[in-house]
């Protein structure tokens, strides 16, 4: 009866739009948060200074910023979506042009009351372009390549731009967000052999000319990749935060050091731990029961995703849930195999864990959509 | 609916299962991950446990508090002072030059040593504290404790500096302590961590370095966390250090006073032996130092005075030096002569004033001669014909054999670093160091303590208390270490006829006790203590026939470098002898006028262990003797009270 009801008007109460909220998802996002918090409580040395209470500030605010974004119909993001992009691009252009430098690299906008990251903005506003041009695409013609220039060009103008920032980490993770949107509207998958044997080939063609007349990189960037390969080879230089970093995690073995007493956290033996190195600090102190609990609370979140992308009737839900979901576990991952030293030393957050309020609020922003998507997407069910 | 063919469903499937290809590919990335937790906090989490526990703990040693040296009568000879010194965080403030020239109007620093801290602070970490200046006065800390909040970054801290009470009298002997050197470092390994103490100090010389090991202690160890930064933090365990041991010497530090008092401003060297136990109550050198200048680092202009003056105040003359014994080693010849078989007690011979060989002429010290000489009278004249003829009966052999039993060419067993051996020359040693075969002239140097014989002032001391005692005497310095008596070997005997050794010591009664005695005017007139001995003259530079022959017959009429060294050595009381003393004046000219006067006022200081009575001098010289005494500033006429012998 209330399906037949909800079917025959589209149009949903707001308390309708609330009970078809994903709770699941909910709960998962407001867990690992409330561990975040725990975690930096800990990094402050046992204090909510300075960084549990800031954070706070920022969850609660990205919170409402979700639901608001969740109870907008998903078709009113779906027309927008080439605007947001649009301006997303904008600013990512001025940052080129009027930029604030932090660390090197030029990431933020001041815009008089605040400073944004519209690479962060970008990471959204890209998976949502890309999911409304391939929920307008016939399906059997996407891998056309005339078909495969327009979705291109939206993914690489953000990549580029941001890669010149220059924000390596951020760029390749936003290529490959894109690409598994790519994927999933069902993209050849000769393109992607493709794409990845031009890859294998280049780093190949690196690392063979070393040493050659004809070397691609510079000798500082082989000594990057030794020092990955092998971070023992210099512990006092780059290799000694991820040597650090992996001690962290291995002391704490199986029941952890137990909270506020993990010593490579408390005594500083890793940078940025409130950032980037914030898994460690959490597997020093509650051990291998809580990483791996973190890990499935992670899978939770993906998982609950693409079955609700799978659910949903609306080929632009689905997109947009995979795409933003893909991005999220790209973080994670990403940021996890670093700290554990199976990839290199990219400057990638923990989502919903590290301290930022740029990073976080994105992505409340993505699971709103994803939200909104989960409310609306199913509505001809 | 599904069986339709349109290009949505086509679509939708596809996405279907593109989706679960992403989402296994996703879950093969969680199972790496998670495996890889696996692997690093299940499987390797020990290795990782160790690590960062390495991380985290450091080291600390806390010095030990140096063992204190005491003389026999439980007088401080080393003892360890409270300093306060004034260090520099560099990290508390951004005006560094500005705060050091403020605290340079306290504690005096100049510009020069400014830009050298300056310079330190750029090469260290800047939250290590920088060592401004050590021995700081109290009032000097207070004015900083005062001044503090102008001074940000200055604090200042106390520790143990080693002084040293008794100041210069005895510094040959105890030394004095420094910081280690790095070749000290390399041989010690465990002074490698104390070496993060800037004032942490080992012994350099004297007992201070021979009993280093025992002075200096085990050092305490505090653990505490470090941080990334090599930051200290909590304190997790500590032992408390222990102190070095204490040790008594069997040394008297006011009779070395007195001693290097008596010697005024003489090159000279004093051994001075109790026979009971074998104890050294005295082994002075002049000119002496002052160790005091050493504890807390010696500054290069002080270090370069010593170093430029000609007498080497550095120089441990009694157990370092080596001398011609001289006639002191005419005992050696005649008890060799003796034990020999080869004369006996009624062995006389003629002295002409020189004695001729194959192969030259060889002087007596009296040209004029002494006649007729017997055993006795030629020690107690001195007679060196008397001895040539005894080398010529008895050859070197047998004389550096007996020189050997009584301890010459053989480092004495003590605990001081440097000792020398003096020589005992024969014809092996000649053909061996010199090239060249023995020559009967040599025996005939040797037989009165001249040419290559060489000996310590200790070693004639030691000499004569193994001649009184017929026993292999060892000297002992150290009596207890912390409370516990060192243990005292047994004596050997020597194995000599005492028939034999009573007509030595009787020449050496003679010598001093009848007249015509080398050294009459030193003889003591106290029944309860007299004293025999033996004077000696060390010929630095033989007088060439051709001074002789234009006038220069006596020693003071060369330059002070050229004159002969003054050796006496006696002991006393004769009836029941209980010490031995022994000293050499460098340069002093003749045994009997210099060094004996000198030898008779210190043996009977130690006799009395107090200002001698006057009565025990010779009445004749009983006025120079007070005059002495007022020109040393001491009341010439002592309380009767301290007439008591040490005995």
């Amino acid at each position: 009866m209330t399906q037949l009801h909800q079917t025959l008007d589209p149009k949903l109460s707001l308390l309708g739009k609330v009970a078809r909220i994903n709770w699941i998802l909910m709960f998962l996002i407001i867990t690992l948060s409330l561990i975040g918090f725990i975690n930096l409580y800990s990094v402050g040395g046992g204090s909510f200074y300075p960084w549990v209470l800031p954070q706070l500030q920022k969850f609660s605010f990205g919170l409402v910023i979700m639901v608001g974004i969740a109870l907008i119909p998903i078709s009113f993001w779906q027309t927008s979506s080439y605007h947001i992009y649009f301006i997303g691009l904008i600013l990512l252009v001025m940052v080129e042009i009027i930029g604030v430098r932090l660390m090197g690299a030029q990431r933020w906008l001041d815009l008089g009351i605040v400073q944004i990251q519209p690479s962060e903005i970008m990471k959204v506003a890209m998976v949502i372009a890309v999911a409304n041009y391939y929920s307008q695409t016939d399906p059997t013609k996407v891998s056309r390549p005339l078909y495969l220039i327009f979705p291109i060009c939206l993914i690489m103008l953000p990549v580029g731009l941001i890669f010149i920032q220059p924000d390596l980490g951020t760029a390749i993770l936003l290529l490959l967000g894109g690409g598994i949107i790519l994927f999933v509207s069902g993209v050849s998958l000769f393109y992607f052999m493709g794409v990845a044997f031009m890859f294998i080939g280049a780093i190949a063609s690196i690392l063979i000319s070393r040493g050659t007349s004809w070397q691609i990189l510079q000798d500082y960037q082989y000594r990057r990749i030794d020092t990955f390969l092998n971070p023992d080879s210099d512990p006092l230089g780059s290799g000694y935060q991820i040597i650090q970093s992996k001690i962290a995690i291995g002391s704490g073995g199986l029941t952890g050091k137990g909270f506020l007493n993990g010593t490579q956290t408390q005594l500083n033996f890793f940078p940025e731990k409130h950032t980037d190195f914030i898994f460690p600090v959490l597997a020093e102190e509650f051990g291998l029961f809580w990483s791996l609990i973190i890990l499935i609370l992670f899978f939770g979140i993906v998982l609950v995703c693409l079955y609700e992308a799978l659910k949903a009737q609306d080929r632009f839900s689905s997109l947009l849930i995979i795409g933003l979901a893909g991005t999220f576990f790209l973080y994670f991952t990403v940021n996890l195999a670093m700290v554990t030293g199976l990839f290199p030393v990219v400057g990638i957050p923990l989502p919903l864990i590290s301290y930022g309020g740029s990073a976080l609020l994105s992505l409340m922003i993505s699971f709103g959509f994803i939200q909104s998507a989960i409310i609306h997407g199913n509505k001809d069910r | 609916m599904f069986g339709l063919d349109t290009p949505i469903a086509k679509g939708k499937r596809k996405l279907t299962r593109r989706v679960f290809l992403l989402g296994g590919m996703q879950l093969a990335m969680g199972g790496l991950i998670g495996y890889r937790l696996v692997q690093l906090q299940a499987w390797n989490a020990d290795d990782f446990q160790e690590l960062a526990e390495t991380n985290r703990i450091g080291f600390g040693l806390i010095p030990p508090e140096r063992g204190l040296i005491i003389d026999r009568k439980g007088l401080l000879l080393a003892q360890n002072e409270q300093e306060y010194w004034v260090t520099f965080v560099p990290e508390e403030t951004h005006q560094k030059r500005e705060t050091l020239q403020k605290v340079s109007q306290i504690i005096a620093l100049s510009d020069q040593e400014i830009e050298e801290i300056l310079q330190k602070i750029d090469q260290r970490p800047s939250f290590i504290p920088i060592l401004l200046k050590e021995k700081v006065s109290w009032d000097k800390i207070t004015k900083l404790a005062v001044n503090g909040p102008a001074l940000p970054g200055i604090y200042s801290g106390f520790g143990f500096a080693r002084y040293y009470p008794q100041g210069n009298s005895l510094s040959h002997l105890i030394g004095y302590v420094g910081s280690p050197s790095l070749d000290e470092i390399e041989t010690n390994s465990d002074l490698k961590s104390l070496l993060s103490h800037p004032n942490f100090k080992i012994g350099k010389v004297g007992i201070e370095k021979a009993l280093d090991w025992e002075l200096r202690g085990t050092p305490g160890n505090k653990k505490f966390e470090v941080n990334s930064s090599g930051r200290k933090g909590k304190v997790l365990a500590s032992n408390d250090p222990i102190s070095g041991k204490n040790i008594q010497l069997t040394l008297d530090a006011k009779l070395h006073e007195y001693t290097q008092l008596v010697l005024g401003d003489e090159v000279a060297s004093v051994f001075i032996m109790d026979l009971e136990k074998g104890d050294v109550l005295v082994s002075a050198s002049k000119p002496t130092f002052d160790p005091n200048l050493f504890s807390g680092g010696i500054s290069s202009s002080d270090y370069q005075r010593y170093l430029e003056n000609i007498y080497s105040p550095f120089f441990n003359r009694p157990l370092a030096g080596q001398y011609a014994p001289g006639s002191t080693f005419k005992m050696i010849t005649l008890l060799a002569a003796l034990e020999s078989g080869l004369i006996d007690e009624d062995f006389t011979f003629y002295c002409n004033g020189s004695h001729e060989i194959t192969g030259g002429v060889f002087h007596c010290w009296n040209p004029k001669g002494h006649g007729t000489v017997g055993i006795k009278k030629s020690l107690k004249e001195s007679c060196d014909v008397f001895y040539y003829r005894l080398a010529e009966i008895i050859g070197i052999e047998r004389i550096a054999e007996m020189a050997r039993r009584f301890g010459f060419g053989s480092k004495p067993e003590l605990p001081i670093p440097d000792l020398s051996s003096g020589l005992v020359p024969d014809h092996k040693w000649k053909e061996a160091n010199i090239g060249q075969s023995w020559v009967i002239g040599d025996t005939m140097n040797a037989a009165i303590g001249q040419g290559y014989v060489l000996a310590s002032t200790a070693q004639i001391g030691l000499m004569l208390g193994r001649l009184i005692t017929n026993r292999k005497i060892m000297p002992r310095i150290v009596i207890s270490k912390d409370g516990k008596e060192e243990k005292i070997n047994e004596w050997e005997p020597m194995g000599i006829s005492e028939k034999n050794l009573n007509l030595v010591l009787e020449g050496m009664v003679a010598a001093l006790n009848e007249q015509k005695g080398t050294a009459y005017d030193a003889r003591t007139t106290d029944s309860n203590f007299l004293i025999a001995g033996k004077t000696g003259t060390s010929q630095v530079r033989r007088i060439t026939a051709r001074e002789r022959e234009a006038g220069v017959t006596k020693n003071s009429d060369l330059p002070w470098e050229q004159r002969d060294h003054a050796i006496f050595c006696c002991y006393g009381p004769i009836q029941k002898p209980r010490y031995v003393a022994s000293l050499i004046v460098e340069h002093g000219g003749s045994g009997s006028r210099v060094a004996a006067p000198l030898g008779r006022e210190l043996i009977m200081r130690t006799f009395y262990d107090a200002l001698p009575p006057l009565k025990a001098y010779p009445a004749e010289i009983r006025s120079q003797i007070i005059e002495m005494r007022l020109n040393f500033g001491i009341n010439p006429e002592p309380p009767k009270s301290s007439t008591n012998s040490r005995a």
